[in-house]
């Protein structure tokens, strides 16, 4: 039997090999996690949740100090961080914002999160102001290289691989001659950034716009993705919206378990859940909901 | 329509209204161009109004829901977000103190000045002693705001005297000068201020 310090080595051994995300024969642990927001606060740092890790949006957390930098502190102690942010921009002709990108380095750098992501999607123009919203891209081969020249340029500041995440459209550009996710491959090519596969995301643009989700998914660069997101939508007079307001539904999580049996590659896999926020112990169950699934397809 | 237009004139679509010119570069799909913008309008009003929600509890609580949202969708038309951080977003929108309070929440931490030291100190010696304002502390009329030592956020109404001795701390006068200035209680104020950590 462990004393007290040989059971606390051995948490900080297991802490360590979780950070690395693989076991202590080098296989890949399959990780699941949960986006950590704000009512969960407390009975997150109370209760000491069994999950693999907590992803936060970078941009709840550019404070100088405070309570909230104080709380994400004490996050990380227990748990593998991964941040995720929305307000690079990485697709705006205007470039990145200096600022905003020395904001999430100082974060970066203090906690040294395991994943790091931002979206297919821009959010900041040149004169007109900015949405703080994800919004659409018309791929073609000119914001390919802008969307491509951002990407690169905030690897080399930040000194690390970001991930990109397929966003949820609502509209498309007749200026787009490129399917979204050759677009995203591209993107990955020429950057040799990696992906944050959204199956989400993918259903609900597939209903918008007519296209299959399994040939989305057959066609993406697997070897690049390097997490996956899930989450529940709604629909509004017929146009799904990317809500994350309920459970996952029956599709997308059919969608990911054939996924993840195709490719029987461990992928870290997060559930989000922003708006209409349960208790945690409801988004805990759909976590553990998730976890099954993948297990049974990757026995 | 290059990349750097279109974009510009998105936003543009987003905070006044739809434009035609940029309607033509949309496809309509299952509804119409205008009403697909308006996802991304209903995406924008929503996220600005949360955040003006969250900086400014009393003012919603003050005037309802219905009026507090009208009040919000007036704000965001005339008051475009500039910044890719939310919590820049929103001076000017009611309360100041709201405000204040908000800026104090996300103020650096800096250790507060040491009791413990004070109290070794001759008296001489500590009324020589120039002590700063805390990042987080803003003095807005008759108020003080501030983040204690536990980082909770308080507004205080406060008297004459302490926003003297304050205003005398956030000039860099010494104990000493701003007694002579103000002949206010500097004991009481002083362990009142060092105990809040809003001295440093």
């Amino acid at each position: 039997m462990l004393n007290y310090q040989g059971r606390k080595d051995e948490l900080l051994v297991k802490e360590k090999i979780r950070r690395l995300g693989s076991d202590r024969r080098g296989q890949a642990l399959f990780m699941f996690g949960l986006g950590l927001r704000h009512p969960h606060h407390q009975y997150v740092l109370q209760h000491h949740p069994q999950v693999d890790f907590f992803e936060v949006h970078t941009e709840n957390f550019i404070a100088e100090g405070g309570a909230s930098l104080n709380f994400l502190s004490q996050v990380a102690e227990r748990y593998p961080l991964s941040f995720h942010c929305v307000g690079l921009s990485l697709g705006s002709a205007a470039g990145l914002n200096q600022q905003h990108m020395r904001n999430i380095k100082k974060l970066l750098d203090l906690y040294q999160p395991f994943l790091f992501s931002d979206h297919l999607s821009w959010s900041n123009s040149s004169s007109a102001g900015t949405s703080n919203d994800l919004l659409p891209i018309p791929y073609n081969q000119e914001s390919l290289k802008i969307f491509c020249d951002n990407v690169s340029r905030a690897q080399d500041f930040f000194g690390r691989e970001i991930l990109i995440e397929n966003p949820s459209a609502y509209l498309q550009f007749k200026g787009s001659q490129i399917f979204e996710v050759d677009f995203l491959n591209e993107i990955t090519r020429k950057t040799d950034c990696g992906i944050l596969l959204d199956i989400n995301n993918v259903f609900v643009s597939s209903q918008n716009f007519s296209f299959d989700p399994k040939e989305y998914l057959n066609r993406i660069e697997v070897a690049k993705v390097k997490e996956i997101h899930l989450a529940g939508h709604s629909i509004y007079n017929g146009l799904r919206i990317d809500t994350h307001s309920t459970h996952i539904c029956k599709e997308v999580m059919e969608l990911y378990g054939n996924f993840v049996q195709q490719h029987g590659k461990k992928i870290p896999t997060l559930i989000e859940w922003d708006e209409d926020i349960p208790e945690f112990s409801m988004l805990f169950n759909e976590m553990k909901k998730v976890q099954r699934a993948a297990q049974r397809v990757t026995k | 329509m290059q990349l750097k237009e279109l974009q510009n004139k998105f936003i543009d679509a987003l905070y006044d209204k739809a434009l035609p010119n940029l309607l033509a570069e949309v496809v309509d799909g299952k509804r119409s161009a205008e009403d697909l913008l308006a996802v991304y309008r209903n995406n924008l009003f929503g996220n600005l109004t949360n955040a003006l929600r969250i900086t400014y509890p009393k003012t919603q609580q003050k005037l309802g829901q219905k009026k507090f949202q009208k009040l919000c969708h007036d704000f965001i038309k005339k008051t475009r977000s500039r910044s890719c951080n939310l919590d820049d977003y929103g001076e000017g929108f009611a309360d100041e103190i709201e405000w204040l309070k908000h800026r104090a929440y996300l103020a650096p931490d800096v250790t507060p000045f040491d009791l413990a030291r004070l109290i070794k100190l001759p008296p001489e010696k500590i009324f020589k002693l120039k002590f700063k304002l805390h990042p987080s502390c803003f003095l807005h009329k008759n108020f003080v705001i501030y983040r204690d030592r536990s980082l909770q956020v308080y507004a205080k109404k406060i008297s004459r005297s302490e926003i003297n001795f304050l205003c005398g701390v956030r000039d860099g006068l010494s104990l000493y000068e701003i007694y002579e200035a103000h002949d206010i209680n500097i004991e009481t104020c002083l362990r009142r201020y060092l105990l809040s950590g809003v001295l440093i």
